[in-house]
């Protein structure tokens, strides 16, 4: 099981890709029914740190050109229920410059003055891999998936 | 008097490194101040002002007469030192030098207003020390009273006007302003006004009618001209500063008037006044006193020998590459050649047959010869029956290249012969201009009309878009690369880069020339010389405000030739054609 959380409800893209994180958190032994307030509360607690690791995450990714195409409303996230892994669906808009080849005059007065790039706007979803060390929530590995978007 | 045409032209000038030491030397007879063909106004004699700088000094001036005065920089000994002032109403500008140095002041006042724009002015402050280098201040003098609230400032309200200047030293000039940075000036006294050149520029207001200009002739002799106008009253007073090609001290004042020529277009949104500089995002920042954007284009370009470019040839020839950056405006390639033959004869006695196999290929010999040559070559559509293609000349000894229009409903053709290496570079193109006909099955040529060179265009500025815009997640509109072409002179053509706001930026300038092929049909080329070489050629229809074309050129890389296609807007025209007839002599 894994618990899943989205502030609207759109099409669950990212399902097949947090099965098997879901399999293994159902399949650990000796598991003891938490207390549901309890859970619940660390649920929240846990997207919490993770939407912040995102947010930071994405600051300093915008540095480089990837913003939040929205305020998260189509994000997904998934917490595995062991809280060790967990996955993110991350709706953002990747900006590129491609600097062009200064082969002229032109492009390369252009870029002495700060121009002279190609620049483009692409959504894309980024599929985030997480983990929980010593109790703090890390990003494991991020994917960019143009391609889903 | 007969025009006096330089030995050679600026571009081409092998300015002397002058030492500071040098310079030094030079300097010690501007410690009594410019000279002047005018008389120099008294307004300061005898009087005493304190200057307050923003991010500056305090200067102290006592004025002793009209010809001498001590400065106090700061705590600093107070120095003496010979200068000159001129006014035009109520501004009043100065200029000295600090003895025993390289620097000095030119100082512009306002005498109504209090406000004061001053040009500190400085020798060897870079690679090239006779390259004067100038640091601007704002501030006002201080009467005592509270220090005024506004300041002269920078600003776009003189973009786009060009002047025809004449000195009281008899000196003439045609000056343009189509850019926050840069300016565009024609020497029609000191070299024979064939073409123009550019220089980083400063503009200044003072108030609506009355302004601050300077430029440094960069990558040139060096030299500083800084200047009050009225572009009004069309006057100006101001002073020149720097070394000639002959290493002479150019230190003068001099008074001016002129002609309004025209006004062309700004491209800045409404209300944008030009009061900051919109360097883009990837500008890198400017540091240090005095510094600002110069286009030095020798510093990016180096000069190859002819070995070194045949051997880049040989590694490396692209011919029409997909996705350059100059074509994301291109037409269509066309078709109208594929299968056809025929024959261009030219006046000069030349004649090449050609086969065109189809879209893309194509056999020539020159006639009388047996062996065909392939090539690749690209084509465009511009107007019904004109047809511009071209290609490489595979083999030839000067990697020579074709960029040919020809018009099949009047079976004449003109060709752009360009060639690799000039004697000043192995990697600067150069270009010759063949009149002729086309001969093919159907076709009689004419035997007398021929197209030819034209004036048309200069003094027009039109904007090239070379690709399409782009609009971000945000809604914010980036437009793809754009210049503006100014058609300066008849044998020179500017070109301007836009800023992120629209004003213009950076502007560099090479020899050009202009054949009418139709109405409003205007085959130019123009080279960039003492810069990466480039021959460009297009073909400029003004109907459909789109052009075509080739672009030639060697680098380290290898020869490539590429298309160019672009949108265009009309963007004024400078009333220029009187100064470059042959008939005026200066």
């Amino acid at each position: 099981m894994t618990r899943k959380t989205r502030r609207s409800f759109i099409a669950v893209a990212g399902a097949a890709l947090s099965a098997p994180v879901a399999a293994a958190a159902a399949a650990l032994p000796g598991r003891i029914e938490s207390d549901p307030t309890k859970a619940r509360l660390e649920h929240l607690e846990d997207l919490n740190e993770i939407r912040a690791l995102n947010h930071a995450y994405l600051i300093e990714r915008s540095m480089s050109g990837v913003s939040p195409a929205d305020f998260g409303e189509h994000d997904v996230i998934e917490i595995a229920e062991d809280r060790q892994t967990a996955t993110a669906r991350l709706h953002v808009i990747v900006h590129t410059e491609t600097a062009l080849d200064p082969d002229c005059t032109l492009v390369e007065m252009a870029q002495a003055q700060g121009e002279g790039v190609v620049r483009t706007t692409v959504p894309a979803v980024l599929e985030n891999t997480y983990v929980r060390r010593g109790g703090t929530w890390k990003i494991l590995r991020t994917r960019d998936s143009r391609a889903l978007a | 008097m007969p025009t006096r045409y330089p030995r050679e032209q600026m571009h081409r000038i092998p300015y002397t490194k002058l030492s500071p030491d040098q310079i030094l030397g030079k300097l010690v007879a501007a410690a009594n101040g410019p000279i002047s063909a005018s008389p120099l106004a008294d307004v300061f004699a005898g009087k005493s002002l304190r200057i307050v700088l923003d991010n500056g000094p305090v200067l102290n001036y006592r004025f002793t007469d009209g010809k001498r005065l001590s400065l106090t920089e700061g705590d600093a000994a107070a120095v003496q030192a010979g200068y000159g002032a001129l006014t035009l109403d109520r501004i009043a500008l100065f200029s000295h030098m600090v003895p025993k140095t390289q620097r000095g002041y030119t100082v512009i006042v306002d005498q109504d207003t209090n406000l004061v724009t001053a040009f500190e002015v400085w020798f060897s402050g870079y690679q090239d020390n006779r390259e004067v280098q100038r640091q601007v201040y704002y501030g006002y003098v201080d009467s005592g009273a509270a220090a005024p609230g506004t300041r002269h400032g920078i600003t776009n309200r003189i973009e786009g006007k060009g002047f025809y200047w004449k000195q009281d030293t008899g000196i003439e000039t045609l000056e343009f302003y189509p850019t926050v940075l840069y300016s565009n000036f024609v020497e029609l006294t000191r070299f024979g006004g064939e073409l123009s050149w550019c220089a980083p520029s400063d503009y200044i207001r003072i108030s609506d009618d009355k302004y601050v200009y300077s430029r440094v002739e960069a990558e040139f002799s060096g030299t500083m001209t800084l200047y009050v106008l009225d572009p009004n009253r069309v006057e100006q007073v101001g002073m020149r500063l720097g070394f000639d090609e002959s290493d002479t001290l150019e230190y003068y004042m001099f008074r001016g008037g002129g002609e309004w020529v025209g006004q062309i277009a700004q491209f800045e949104a409404f209300g944008d006044l030009g009061t900051t500089l919109a360097q883009g995002n990837r500008a890198a920042a400017a540091a240090g006193k005095g510094a600002r954007q110069v286009y030095r284009p020798m510093k990016t370009n180096p000069i190859m020998t002819r070995a070194q470019v045949d051997a880049a040839v040989k590694q490396n020839t692209t011919l029409f590459a997909p996705g350059g950056g100059m074509a994301g405006n291109r037409g269509p390639a066309s078709t109208f050649l594929a299968g056809k033959e025929l024959t261009l004869r030219y006046d000069n006695g030349q004649a090449f047959d050609y086969q065109f196999a189809d879209v893309g290929r194509l056999r020539w010999r020159r006639q009388g010869e047996t062996a065909w040559k392939d090539e690749r070559y690209e084509s465009f559509d511009s107007a019904p029956g004109v047809i511009m293609f071209g290609h490489l000349l595979s083999g030839a000894r000067d990697h020579d290249a074709f960029s040919i229009v020809a018009d099949f409903d009047h079976g004449l053709v003109t060709t752009l012969h360009g060639t690799m290496g000039t004697p000043y570079m192995g990697n600067e193109a150069a270009v010759k201009t063949m009149f002729g006909v086309v001969e093919m099955k159907g076709l009689t040529p004419p035997k007398y009309r021929r197209h030819h060179f034209t004036d048309e265009l200069v003094g027009r500025a039109m904007t090239w878009n070379y690709a399409p815009g782009s609009t971000s997640a945000n809604g914010a509109f980036a437009p793809g690369l754009t210049s503006m072409h100014l058609y300066s002179t008849p044998h020179s053509l500017s070109w301007i880069i836009f800023l992120g706001n629209g004003a213009g930026g950076l502007e560099w300038s090479g020899p050009a020339s202009y054949v009418k092929i139709r109405d409003e049909l205007y085959f130019a080329y123009w080279l960039e010389e003492a810069c990466n070489g480039t021959l460009g050629t297009i073909l400029i229809n003004m109907r459909t405000m789109r052009n075509c074309g080739i672009d030639y050129g060697a680098t380290p890389k290898g020869l490539r030739l590429s298309v160019v296609g672009a949108h265009a807007r009309h963007a004024g025209r400078f009333n220029t054609l009187k100064y470059f007839s042959v008939g005026r002599t200066v």
